[in-house]
């Protein structure tokens, strides 16, 4: 019994059995992909921009005065930077987890080697953790980029290690668990890009729109609000991380709950869904040995619907708004629940004012989510033609190129406009919101100019998601590779921090409208000044790469 | 009806076609064999202007597949040699939806489809989905597809590879009909058999260039392959085999089994003189069959199978 029970434990411990030749075989063939040296290339490039991004609204252009006060200001411009590397990592650290992930058994599937895998002594438990240890290794190596810039900007002072450390932690734990996800859920899509859709609704709905709902009851008075506070940082990684950052910021910088539990408890979720991923490994492996069961029944299921108007269009539209499919109705049913939860704090009109940062944040996440589908629907749109071998045929057809990039950007369009209706009017109601909390004085001029702007700024962001996820589609030859792309050329573009807008921002408001700041003008006209130019900036993009779409049709077809 | 001239394609260092020229005439049907490698699917993905070639021309009805891409798209419907389907599609959508793609008016569209649709022998599948369909079933929806703007020519990659006999023996019968129907067919295949037996001109393809293009008739003398007879005697088979070996238009007699391999020197007929020659040795004859030449023979002799 004991050299049994040895004999177990020393198996399932040993770390060579753990990782198995599944990760052998994917360090192996990670090493050989371009694409992944592309992606620490950018990540460094992201990082690099910034941490100057950061470095320049903190320290150059806000100084003022002499030199001897710009140095006794770098301690606090230092905790900026740390705080600002922090939260771009755990974002990006998660996104990345996520977005490696989301192919790994789903294309096991597709190429036909999970039945093969299957045949081996391999057992599930390796498959699923040789799979999961083998990105997680990449990540940590990408995460380990940005340490020893860490550890630089430190020397600047006010910034306690225990923030780097337990912050890092966080981030990993984090990235573990979003890796997870999306390998349990890469055994129920078929498209990757579909993963990566259900993960990111998934994980926002989880760890922000319900603890925002609960913050938001708590500060109503329906809960005891520290004890509620410190179960969310316990639970939600966004809001460990929230409370860590504000604990180290605060004068006491004493935290309200215990990291490392927090981490501890996020493994523990991890493991929960890598033992659902090892149960449900052996069974997927079987259905797709097997085939997919089309029964007589369904086969003949539905009417014949003749084809209208542009058949490009039509056969876009033919799938429907929601699409076909389990996988599609659970993340209409996610959607639907990201909407709602960022519905309920209106409910609440007399803790909005102090807590509309929920409203913000979670319109944000919506929004986000709403130009990933955008994404999905025009990158997918022609890269899953080509995953489907359909591409050459359709290209047979005397189709104008022209037509066919239209056609692809109309139906994207049309397919989202729904959630782009729900989006208009979640950002409406948080006007409305904005408008009754600062009062008559500013109203119309401040609020209604950022109306207008945001209502700019979410027609460029249109134009330009659509264009980007169609040359993608064009240039790249799977839909994940092109969503994967056009999200990181939108980053570049809107990110909140690292993006050219900010850069846009920065260097109009000071060498143009620097003097207007400073003497406390209408700044609502001037940040409407720079959204037009900025729209003009992302419509153009937009248009231009539809145009490059167009030339690319015909090049790389196979 | 097709034509190529120097046509050339080269991937960086590799040259799938070289210096390639053929001619398919106006409803024939042409068979392109060649082995794995060879260059017949970067030939005919040039042909149907999803490929630029590096060098040279092709023409399909001559017309330059470089200038005029749209009317040769026009002209031409192609068959790749994998089975790209819509899968969120029921068969009569899919063709439909080609239909339109090809500009066919919507009011035509119905009937035109079911007439596809009835050549194919599919009409009773027009409301299943497309992936629903057996590989045989989604080959011939591939058929029907291509046939759906009435080409002219019809450009075949592999049509029947992957299929059962029952359905190969259907794809042929198919093809047989759209050769009655005047289209004029190139086809790729493996099962080399099933060429010889539709095909009314061959082109072997080797390297990315032409080592044959004629017609079956044409590969013996243009090979060099002596002609071969098969004798059966009711005994006495040694004393035949003396005669045979003695007569000047026989190059070599060699007993196999039960009957005796003789084989004659090149442009001979021989079966009059052994028929005589037999006779007159007072031998029973059972019977004199000629060898007939295999495709697979020649595609064997003519080809060496070096994938490049």
């Amino acid at each position: 019994m004991t050299t049994a029970l040895y004999s177990f434990f020393s198996k399932s411990f040993n770390p060579v059995w753990l990782a198995g030749p599944i990760f052998d075989k994917e360090l192996r063939v990670s090493s050989r992909r371009k694409r992944n040296y592309y992606l620490r290339c950018c990540y460094i490039i992201l990082l690099g921009i910034f941490v100057l991004s950061t470095w320049y609204s903190t320290v150059i252009f806000r100084s003022s005065g002499s030199a001897v006060y710009q140095i006794s200001r770098l301690s606090q411009a230092g905790r900026h930077i740390i705080t600002a590397i922090i939260w771009f990592q755990f974002i990006v650290a998660q996104i990345i987890a996520i977005v490696m992930l989301s192919s790994s058994i789903s294309d096991e599937i597709h190429t036909g080697t999970l039945n093969v895998l299957m045949t081996t002594p391999l057992s599930g438990f390796q498959i699923v953790t040789g799979k999961l240890l083998s990105k997680l290794l990449q990540l940590m190596l990408l995460l380990a980029i940005s340490l020893p810039l860490l550890a630089i900007i430190r020397v600047f002072g006010g910034v306690p290690w225990d923030y780097v450390v337990s912050s890092v932690f966080i981030t990993l734990s984090a990235a573990v668990f979003a890796g997870a996800m999306s390998l349990l859920l890469s055994m129920s899509y078929r498209n990757s890009y579909s993963v990566i859709l259900s993960a990111v609704i998934g994980y926002l709905l989880v760890f922000a729109a319900l603890p925002s709902l609960f913050s938001g009851l708590a500060a109503a008075g329906f809960f005891n609000q520290q004890t509620t506070q410190s179960v969310l940082a316990l639970t939600s990684p966004f809001w460990a991380l929230l409370r860590t950052t504000e604990a180290m910021s605060s004068a006491s910088g004493r935290n309200i709950f215990s990291w490392p539990m927090h981490c501890l408890i996020m493994l523990a979720a991890t493991a929960l869904l890598l033992g659902l991923s090892v149960w449900r490994v052996r069974k997927v492996a079987l259905k797709a040995a097997f085939g997919r069961n089309v029964s007589s029944k369904n086969a003949y299921a539905g009417v014949i619907k003749r084809v209208t108007g542009s058949p490009i269009v039509w056969k876009e539209m033919r799938k429907g708004l929601i699409g076909r499919g389990k996988g599609n109705i659970a993340i209409t049913i996610l959607l639907i629940g990201l909407f709602l939860s960022a519905l309920i704090p209106f409910f609440f009109p007399s803790g909005m004012g102090r807590y509309s940062i929920f409203t913000y944040f979670l319109t944000s996440g919506f929004y986000l989510v709403v130009m990933i589908r955008l994404a999905v629907f025009s990158a997918g749109g022609i890269a899953a033609e080509k995953d489907a071998r359909t591409w050459p045929i359709l290209l047979m057809t005397p189709l104008e190129d022209k037509e066919i990039v239209r056609g692809k950007a109309i139906a994207a369009f049309r397919r989202n406009i729904h959630l782009l209706l729900l989006y208009f009017a979640l950002f409406c109601l948080q006007y409305v919101h904005l408008a009754i909390a600062v009062g008559r004085s500013s109203f119309p001029t401040s609020i209604l100019g950022l109306f207008f702007t945001s209502v700019i700024g979410l027609a460029g962001s249109i134009l330009f998601v659509i264009g980007s996820g169609l040359y993608f589609g064009v240039r790249l030859r799977t839909a994940t590779a092109a969503v994967a792309a056009t999200a990181g050329l939108y980053l570049v573009i809107n990110g909140p921090f690292v993006g050219i807008y900010r850069l846009l921002n920065i260097v109009l408001y000071r060498v143009l409208f620097g003097s207007i700041l400073r003497s406390r003008g209408p700044t609502a006209w001037i940040h409407f000044a720079t959204s037009i130019i900025f729209l003009l900036f992302q419509a153009g993009i937009g248009l231009f790469l539809m145009r490059c779409a167009v030339r690319r049709v015909r090049r790389d077809i196979f | 009806m097709i034509e190529t001239r120097n046509l050339t394609k080269k991937y960086g260092n590799l040259t799938a076609v070289d210096d390639l020229n053929l001619i398919v005439k106006d409803g024939d049907i042409f068979g392109f064999i060649g082995p794995n490698g060879a260059g017949k699917t970067t030939t005919m993905r040039i042909l149907v202007t999803l490929l630029e070639p590096t060098q040279g021309r092709a023409f399909v009805n001559g017309l330059d597949v470089r200038r005029h891409g749209k009317k040769v798209r026009r002209l031409v419907g192609y068959m790749p040699d994998f089975m790209g389907v819509y899968d969120d599609l029921k068969v009569f959508e899919y063709l439909e939806f080609f239909a339109a793609a090809f500009g066919i008016e919507r009011r035509k569209r119905k009937s035109i489809v079911e007439g596809v649709l009835e050549l194919t022998d599919l009409q009773s599948k027009q409301s299943a989905a497309v992936d629903s369909l057996s590989r045989g079933m989604q080959q011939r929806l591939g058929l029907a597809r291509v046939l759906i703007h009435d080409p002219k020519v019809l450009i075949l990659d592999e049509p029947a590879s992957g299929l059962d006999p029952r359905a190969r023996i259907e794809i042929r019968e198919l093809l047989r009909e759209l050769k009655r129907m005047g289209k004029t067919i190139m086809i790729s295949s493996h099962i080399l058999s099933e060429l010889e037996e539709i095909c009314d001109h061959v082109g072997i393809i080797e390297h990315g260039r032409m080592v044959f293009s004629g017609t079956m008739e044409e590969i013996l003398p243009r090979l060099g392959m002596q002609s071969k007879v098969r004798v059966r005697v009711a005994d006495s088979q040694d004393k035949a085999v003396e005669l045979l070996t003695a007569l000047p238009q026989i190059s070599q007699v060699r007993i196999s089994g039960d009957y005796i391999a003789v084989t004659l020197h090149e442009g001979q007929n021989g079966d009059g003189i052994i028929a005589r020659t037999l006779v007159n040795a007072d031998l029973d004859i059972i019977s004199i069959q000629p060898e007939k030449l295999k495709l697979d023979d020649a595609f064997l002799q003519l080809t060496k199978g070096i994938v490049h």
